[in-house]
Order: structure tokens, then C-alpha cells, then sequence
């Protein structure tokens, strides 16, 4: 999985010495918190603000 | 005149000073400095570059304006080394690596640039690990430096070189970079004071970057006087710090080895009758590693992202498994460990409740031996990057400064321990003056 995903992103062909400190590494940052739902993203952007303010049919 | 030598050794505001009264030259200083790496770096391998020709033509101009009367501050004249990551106008910057080993910048980084401008004199451009991605310094292509300091410790990393320089007497102080430890660490096994300051007070513009965001630039000397005069052209000391309160966190003592927490309680009962110490735990550790490690993977990766596509096989074995794990991090998870960034400094500022710093050890063990893989921490066998990096990272998350100094003399068997002291932003000179009034003379 993760040397396919090396192999389309890079088109390299990571060994398995490599794979495996990958592997080592991708499985440490499982402790970070990605929440599911914000209220609010952090850019600051409001989609409901930016529909209210668009004229009909038209974009933000 | 006084023997060069014996000036020197008492660092750069007793050179400074004795510059000032005409009883040393730029000059005659600047040379013992060159012959010292001329006659060590064969072994050492401290520099990858050396600049004698224009070091001599700096100094010869700092004599000028010594003669004159017309100094330009206390580093004027004063032998500095570089990081091979910070860009010099004609000097090749290499950042350790062969991708960059032809790069010849047109300009000076900022932070050269100010040094320069303050009179300070360059000699040369630091070893360093490649691509300021490890703790050894142990270069496949500019070879292994060497601690002068402390000849059967490994040099610590990424700016081993620097610290070997100065420990070497090649230079009087030197500037690294830290993006988790980088300047502490080979600060630390050296026997050097070193100072990560606030994230941006030395501006990273034109410095090779291991994580944009992560990056700090800062100075490595003899002492903290040394400091306080290498981030003085970016922050006057303004003399208002009385701090009397600093807070101990007793979680990240668990992870330290034995003898580790016997030299801190020892120091923390030396100190005791000049500080209030408090005991506090780092919030989220868990999270915030991961956080730290998500930014550290993805911008390294970003930068690296066309020679990882396009020459994989240039960069070095030991770095290439991180860039390769960076660049399967999604934006989502970039995203997440930035916006985590941000809430858990609030909470790391709740933690502190007043108190202005915080203190441990700046490595979990004895400086490691050369060659060594790893090190034993309460009978664990911790690889050697993981376990140099365990205390080091929550400044670079933060973004505080954070100072490395000898917290007492070393002993026979091998260098002195340090310990760390992370401060509010922008409280650098408050630090060096707490540290100073804990510190003993070796």
C-alpha cells in the first residue's frame, strides 16, 4: 500500500529497509488529532457568509 | 600585546574589550583562529568550506577601524563561523548535501548580511548532517565531525560543525540552525552554551530550510555573555528581567536515564535557594510530537518534492525514508497538525500559570559515544535520533526560546550534562540572565 502510493506519487521504488522507517513514522503522527467536523474552519472563510453576500446565481 | 591564545579562550566580550583598549588585533586574532582550523579540521572536519582570504582581508578592515577608534560594536572583529545552510554571496552553500554541493548564492542571507555589517568576521561555512536531518553530523560526503571538546562523544547535529568550531577554538562562536534541537543538541555533547531563539527573531530568509515553519536561527559560544552578543544586532537587551519563578516538568523527567535525573536533582537543589521551582506538566505530549513530527515530514518533503521525483539517489540513504513518509501526508493532515499547533501553545502558556520558564535536562542521557546507534534509557534501547530529539521539540513547536548550558562541570568520564530553559517569546536576554545565575564555572 504504502510503496504503490510512494511508486505514484514520486514514481520511485522505495525498498523495504525505507518502507519500513516509513511505515515507523506514518504510524507516529497517529496520535495527532484530525477532527471530523469544525464549526469553523480555521482560514477564517464562512461559506454561508460568502452565499448570503453573492447576487442570485451568481459566485462568491 | 597578550598572548592571543589566552585572550581567545576567555570569549568574545574579553576580546572585544581588549580590542577596544589596542592590546589585540582583528588581525592577529582572526589568524590563530585560521591556523587552529588549518591545523585540526583534517580531523575534526568542522568546516566545509574555510574562507581564510576574505576572513584575513575582514579582519585587516576591523584593524583599520580599531586603530581609528571607529568600531562598529563588540563583534567587530570578532572570528565567527557559519552554518553550511546560510547563503554567502560567492561562497558555495551546500547544506551538506551533494544536490547542493555547486550552489554559489549571489547574495548573504540576512543574517550574514547583519554580521557582516556589525563588523564580524567570517571564516568559513560549517559541517553540518545532511540537509539538517539528524543528530550526528555524521556527512557522507564531507565526512564525520569530530567533537574537539570531547573526542569520544559524537559531535551532536545538525550543526555539529558549528559547535565543533567553536569547542575547537576555530572560531568564537558560531551560528546554527534548530529545527529540533539542532544547535541544543551539539551545543549540549560539546560543552558549548547554545541559544534556539524566538521562531523569526533571526530571520530564516535565505537559509537552506529543513521545515519552514519549524526552523530557528541562532548562535553557539563559550558563554552566555558570548549569546547575549550574538543576538544583539536583532535584540537590544532591555535589563528589565527579575525572574524568580520557573516550572519543572516532572513528565518529561520519567523519560530521562538515571544519572540524568540524579545531575538535575542535584542541580535543581544548588539552584533552589536562588529560584522559586515549581512542578508542572507539558500538556498533550503525545499530540503535539505528532504534530510536530506531521510539520517537520510534510515541509521537508515540499521542498525536497522535485529531487525526490527527479534524483531520489542523490540524497542521502539515512534522510530519504523521512522525505518519502513527508510526501504522503495529505493537506488534511498538514492542516490539522498546524491548527493543533496553535491551541496547544494556549495550553502550554496555561501550564506554565506565571511562571516565566521551564527547566530539564537537554538530553534524556549521557552524550553518546561515537558510533553510537542508540541509547540506553531505563533499560530501553532508544534509537539515537528519537532519543536526542525527545526534549527538544516542544520549542520548535512553540516557537519559545529555548537555551542549552553546561549545568555543572564535567566529570572525569565524559562531558558535562546541560540543561534546557524555555522562555516566554522574545525573552532571550531574560534567559541568559536566570542562566547565568544558575550556572557554575567549570
Amino acid at each position: 500500500m504504502i510503496a504503490s502510493e510512494i511508486g505514484a506519487r514520486l514514481g520511485y521504488t522505495a525498498t523495504e529497509e525505507e518502507l519500513a522507517v516509513v511505515a515507523e513514522l506514518l504510524d507516529a503522527l497517529s496520535a495527532l488529532p484530525v477532527p471530523e467536523h469544525e464549526s469553523k474552519p480555521a482560514t477564517g472563510y464562512d461559506p454561508v457568509a460568502a452565499i448570503r453576500r453573492a447576487p442570485a446565481g451568481g459566485h462568491d | 600585546m597578550t598572548d592571543v591564545g589566552e585572550f581567545a579562550s576567555q570569549g568574545i566580550a574579553a576580546v572585544s574589550a581588549a580590542i577596544d583598549e589596542g592590546r589585540l588585533l582583528p588581525s592577529a586574532l582572526t589568524e590563530r583562529c585560521l591556523s587552529l582550523a588549518e591545523r585540526q579540521d583534517g580531523r575534526v572536519r568542522a568546516f566545509i568550506t574555510r574562507m581564510p582570504e576574505s576572513a584575513r582581508a575582514e579582519a585587516m578592515a576591523a584593524d583599520e577601524r580599531a586603530r581609528t577608534g571607529r568600531r562598529l560594536g563588540p563583534l567587530d572583529g570578532i572570528p565567527l563561523a557559519v552554518k553550511d545552510v546560510l547563503a554567502t554571496a560567492g561562497v558555495r552553500t551546500t547544506a551538506g548535501s551533494r544536490v547542493l554541493a555547486d550552489f554559489v548564492p549571489e547574495d548573504d542571507c540576512p543574517v550574514v548580511r547583519r554580521l557582516r555589517e556589525v563588523g564580524a568576521v567570517i571564516v568559513g561555512k560549517t559541517n553540518m548532517h545532511e540537509f539538517a536531518y539528524g543528530v550526528t553530523s555524521d556527512n557522507p560526503y564531507y565526512g564525520a565531525v569530530a567533537n574537539p571538546a570531547y573526542p569520544d562523544r559524537i559531535a551532536g547535529g545538525s550543526s555539529g560543525g558549528s559547535a565543533a568550531a567553536v569547542a575547537g577554538g576555530m572560531a568564537l562562536g558560531a551560528i546554527g540552525t534548530d529545527t529540533g534541537g539542532s544547535i541544543r543538541i551539539p551545543a549540549a555533547v560539546c560543552g558549548l552554551w547554545g541559544l534556539k531563539p524566538t521562531h523569526g527573531l533571526l530571520p530564516a530568509e535565505g537559509v537552506i530550510p529543513q521545515a519552514w515553519s519549524l526552523d530557528h536561527v541562532g548562535p553557539m559560544a563559550r558563554s552566555p555573555e558570548d549569546l547575549r552578543l550574538m543576538i544583539a544586532p536583532w535584540l537590544q537587551d532591555s535589563g528589565a528581567h527579575d525572574s524568580k519563578v520557573l516550572a519543572v516538568p516532572a513528565d518529561l523527567l520519567d523519560s530521562a536515564d538515571a544519572d540524568t535525573r540524579r545531575a538535575f536533582d542535584r542541580f535543581v537543589r544548588r539552584i533552589a535557594p536562588v529560584v522559586t521551582l515549581r512542578e508542572i506538566s507539558l500538556p498533550d505530549r503525545a499530540a503535539a510530537h505528532a504534530a510536530w513530527l506531521t510539520i517537520l515530514l510534510a515541509e521537508s518533503a515540499a521542498y525536497h518534492a522535485a529531487t525526490l521525483r527527479q534524483a531520489p539517489g542523490t540524497i542521502g540513504a539515512d534522510i530519504r525514508p523521512f522525505l518519502l513518509a513527508g510526501s504522503l501526508i495529505g493537506a488534511e493532515r498538514y492542516l490539522a497538525a498546524q491548527r493543533f499547533r496553535g491551541e496547544w501553545v494556549r495550553r502550554l502558556r496555561d501550564a506554565l500559570d506565571g511562571a516565566d520558564g521551564f527547566l530539564h535536562p537537554t538530553l534524556p542521557g549521557a552524550p553518546p559515544q561515537q558510533g553510537a546507534s542508540g541509547m540506553r534509557i531505563n533499560g530501553q534501547m532508544v534509537p539515537l535520533r528519537e532519543a536526542l530529539v525527545r526534549f527538544q521539540w516542544p520549542a520548535n513547536l512553540s516557537g519559545w526560546p529555548a537555551l542549552s548550558f553546561p549545568m555543572e562541570p564535567a566529570g572525569k568520564d565524559g562531558p558535562p550534562f546541560s540543561v534546557m530553559l524555555t522562555g516566554r517569546p522574545l525573552s532571550e536576554h531574560g534567559l541568559l540572565t536566570i542562566a547565568r545565575r544558575l550556572a557554575v564555572e567549570d
